[in-house]
């Protein structure tokens, strides 16, 4: 203690405001409750990339609207500066402040220390693929590796500020509680689901463009893409030879996937499950069927059902393949996994009229018009409903278990979380 | 004294539906794409308590002051206390459940499903559903006036039953629109419904059968704007009678949401343009206050969807406007 008086060290400050604190605790939790807080809703995010990150996929913000950091003072209220704590501020800043403080003490230049300096300074540079893989590592393991499923590719690669920031934080960017909309990537086959683009050797996977460059082999997946179980380091999917995927392995017939819904699938399940796998009771309560065919709902009709054109809907059937115990053939085998690369989703099941001797045509106008709803038989909410953000698996027989769903908030908070 | 406040938490996605307490007239219930279900007291302006579905909510309702129910894409049909904050699972449609409705004279909750089925549902007895009826087609809107029931479906049709005696409808009719279904509601006198379509058209409807009746039924267009000499035409996503003065009021996707008094044929007014499509719109009990829910309703698709703004829910103050002219009361 009396060192430190002697030496004068620097408590630690807020460069939003520039108060001073007791300890980086302090600091710490003022940042989060008056620089960090959303001001839409109650959340309180870590770093500001955080709460821009927060902003943009929670609260569907564009970046340029992003509104500036509370509190701040003139010229920091950007979220160009990664600040957690006294980490990320820039030189320039601290030298000043440093000076400033030396003046107001009355102090000769250069007696003041400063303990933030002798930190490892990573903000500012680009981390190394060690680093890099090792903040993976960690980021999985908090994680519990359960953003199997559709890790929205990140939406507007050319976030401006927030992914001009310093990177590290956004390596995995923590999924949200609710995803943003993503279109599939260019490229991807219709009706894949995002957040498993599909990856051939030598193309940088679509949606990252403005990511830390990646070494592609050999890459340590983030989280949310990682490969299902037995696809080790994501070989670059041969064109269908060999043996599909375990996950297609009988006795999940093809089209069968777990009744889970996509945007929500329970940790632990990356992928499908390799067969044999049974899930954690936690996940499948009794009664739940694994074997059904999603979609084969009362309303599907026979396959081959003409005039039901599956409007702006990934246009392929085979999810709808008829429910049989048999293993598959080996043509199915291959038609599914034409079908359905590797992917940790419900592929979404078209949209079949029921009845299609009541289809309708809209009629013609006389005048030019625009309407802005031209399906005349899927309305707005069922197009919607079969994407793979909002896509739900209807079961065909007997009731989707009644999963508490306690258990499914806790899973979205804690990928909505902003680990760092 | 503004006329209208936006409630501080709205959805994170869009609206699905807005529907205020049958008793208190500051209690709203909101269903959203973003899988819950969130219940405001909108005079504090303040979010009581939220509900988290499995997937996106597409209709709710009260029931009482203190219960609400919610169904959607996950096709379960949900009872929410709104005193304890629990969910009450009541069973299961076959696909996504689409509108609810709960009549108060027979203690029924009646859910219209894409699955082509009307069920109903006492979530008091030890069996809560209490029966299925099949419909030629997906259930797109219900209402419900009295003890009579209209259901409106896809490719343009419509059931009237009524609900004390489900085995068959009372009468079947095709829409009067040339356009799919997107909106309905029930008159508060009880004489007939309106509907509006995906093509700026709203026809008001009469139950009566007689020819008397059915003359007086029309249509007119709304929600649409001419822009360099091409129609501009937009769906009509909801409509809502005035409880008190049975005027009513209609959203558009095009953002903006009118006063109409149906007897007369005129438009009382039509309120400044909101920022984005309103899909569902609302009367409190006492007919003092308009719930309109503001979000993107996907008529763009994904890629309206990443332009779309925020979703917002306002509380319009809604005064002389409703009345008709020459209300005497």
């Amino acid at each position: 203690m009396a060192k430190k008086k002697n030496k004068q060290v620097l408590r630690p400050w807020c460069w939003y405001c520039e108060r001073e604190f007791e300890d980086e605790k302090v600091l710490m939790q003022h940042q989060k409750a008056k620089h960090f807080k959303c001001n839409l809703c109650p959340r309180r995010l870590n770093t500001a990339g955080g709460l821009a990150v927060h902003i943009q996929q929670v609260h569907k913000l564009e970046p340029e609207n992003l509104p500036r950091i509370e509190n701040a003072l003139p010229g920091r209220d950007g979220y160009e500066v990664e600040i957690f704590g006294m980490e990320g501020i820039p030189a320039p800043d601290v030298a000043d402040y440093k000076r400033r403080k030396e003046i107001e003490l009355g102090l000769n230049p250069g007696s003041i220390t400063q303990p933030q300096s002798k930190r490892p300074k990573i903000e500012n540079r680009p981390l190394s693929e060690d680093e890099l893989k090792a903040q993976l590592e960690a980021h999985k393991a908090l994680m519990g590796a359960s953003e199997a499923s559709a890790m929205p590719t990140v939406p507007d690669a050319a976030s401006g500020a927030v992914y001009a920031a310093p990177s590290q934080t956004y390596a995995a960017p923590p999924t949200p509680a609710v995803p943003t909309p993503v279109m599939s990537p260019p490229g991807v086959p219709p009706g894949m689901p995002p957040g498993a683009p599909p990856f051939m050797p030598g193309v940088p996977p679509p949606g990252f463009p403005s990511q830390p460059p990646f070494p592609l082999p050999g890459m340590p997946l983030p989280p949310g893409m990682q490969p299902p179980p037995g696809f080790p380091g994501m070989p670059p999917p041969p064109p269908f030879a060999g043996s599909p995927p375990p996950g297609l392995l009988p006795p999940f017939p093809p089209g069968v996937r777990p009744l889970f819904p996509p945007p929500f699938l329970p940790s632990g399940m990356p992928g499908m499950p390799p067969a044999g796998f049974s899930p954690p009771p936690g996940l499948l309560p009794p009664g739940v069927n694994v074997h059904p065919i999603p979609g084969a709902s009362s309303i599907s009709p026979p396959p081959g059902v003409p005039g039901a054109p599956p409007l702006g809907v990934p246009a392929f059937v085979p999810a709808v393949a008829p429910p049989s115990q048999t293993p598959p053939t080996y043509d199915q085998q291959q038609q599914q996994e034409h079908q359905q690369p590797p992917a940790s989703t419900v592929p979404p099941t078209p949209l079949v009229l029921p009845n299609p001797s009541l289809a309708q045509v809209n009629p013609t106008f006389k005048k030019a018009t625009v309407l802005k709803w031209s399906e005349a038989n899927f309305s707005p909410e069922e197009t919607r409903s079969r994407i793979p953000k909002y896509f739900f698996p209807v079961s065909a027989d007997g009731p989707v278990p009644n999963v508490p769903t306690e258990e499914m908030r806790g899973k979205k908070r804690a990928r909505a979380e902003d680990f760092l | 004294m503004s006329d209208q406040i936006e409630l501080a938490s709205p959805p994170f996605d869009s609206v699905s539906a807005v529907r205020f307490s049958p008793t208190n007239p500051s209690h709203l219930l909101v269903s959203s794409w973003d899988t819950t279900v969130r219940f405001y007291d909108v005079a504090t302006n303040e979010q009581k308590s939220k509900y988290d579905h499995r997937a996106a909510v597409l209709a709710c309702c009260f029931s009482d002051g203190t219960h609400g129910f919610s169904g959607g894409l996950d096709t379960s049909v949900r009872e929410l206390d709104l005193e304890t904050e629990r969910i009450n699972h009541l069973g299961q449609h076959s696909d996504a459940v689409s509108s609810i409705n709960f009549s108060r004279d027979q203690n029924a909750l009646i859910t219209g499903s894409w699955d082509r089925t009307v069920r109903f549902w006492d979530p008091r007895a030890s069996n809560q559903q209490q029966s299925s009826h099949e419909v030629p087609e997906r259930v797109y809107n219900m209402d419900l006036v009295n003890h009579i029931l209209v259901v409106a479906m896809a490719s343009r049709l419509f059931h009237i039953y009524d609900i004390r005696k489900m085995d068959s409808p009372a009468q079947t009719r095709e829409s009067s629109l040339k356009f799919m279904t997107r909106a309905l509601a029930c008159m508060s006198d009880g004489q007939g419904y309106a509907t509006g379509s995906v093509e700026g058209r709203i026809a008001v409807e009469y139950f009566d059968p007689s020819p008397q009746a059915q003359e007086k039924k029309y249509a007119f267009k709304c929600h649409r704007q001419t822009i360099e000499d091409v129609d501009h035409v937009w769906p009509v996503n909801a409509l809502a009678f005035h409880p008190v003065y049975n005027t009513f009021a209609s959203a558009g996707s095009d953002g903006t949401v009118s006063i109409w008094d149906h007897k007369s044929k005129k438009r009382l007014r039509q309120y400044p343009k909101y920022h984005s499509p309103v899909p569902s719109i609302a009367f409190n009990s006492d007919g003092t206050k308009l719930a309109v829910g503001v979000s993107y309703t996907w008529e763009e698709g994904e890629e309206g969807a990443k332009t779309a703004e925020r979703p917002a829910i306002f509380i319009k103050n809604v005064g002389e406007e409703v009345k008709p002219k020459g209300w005497t009361g």
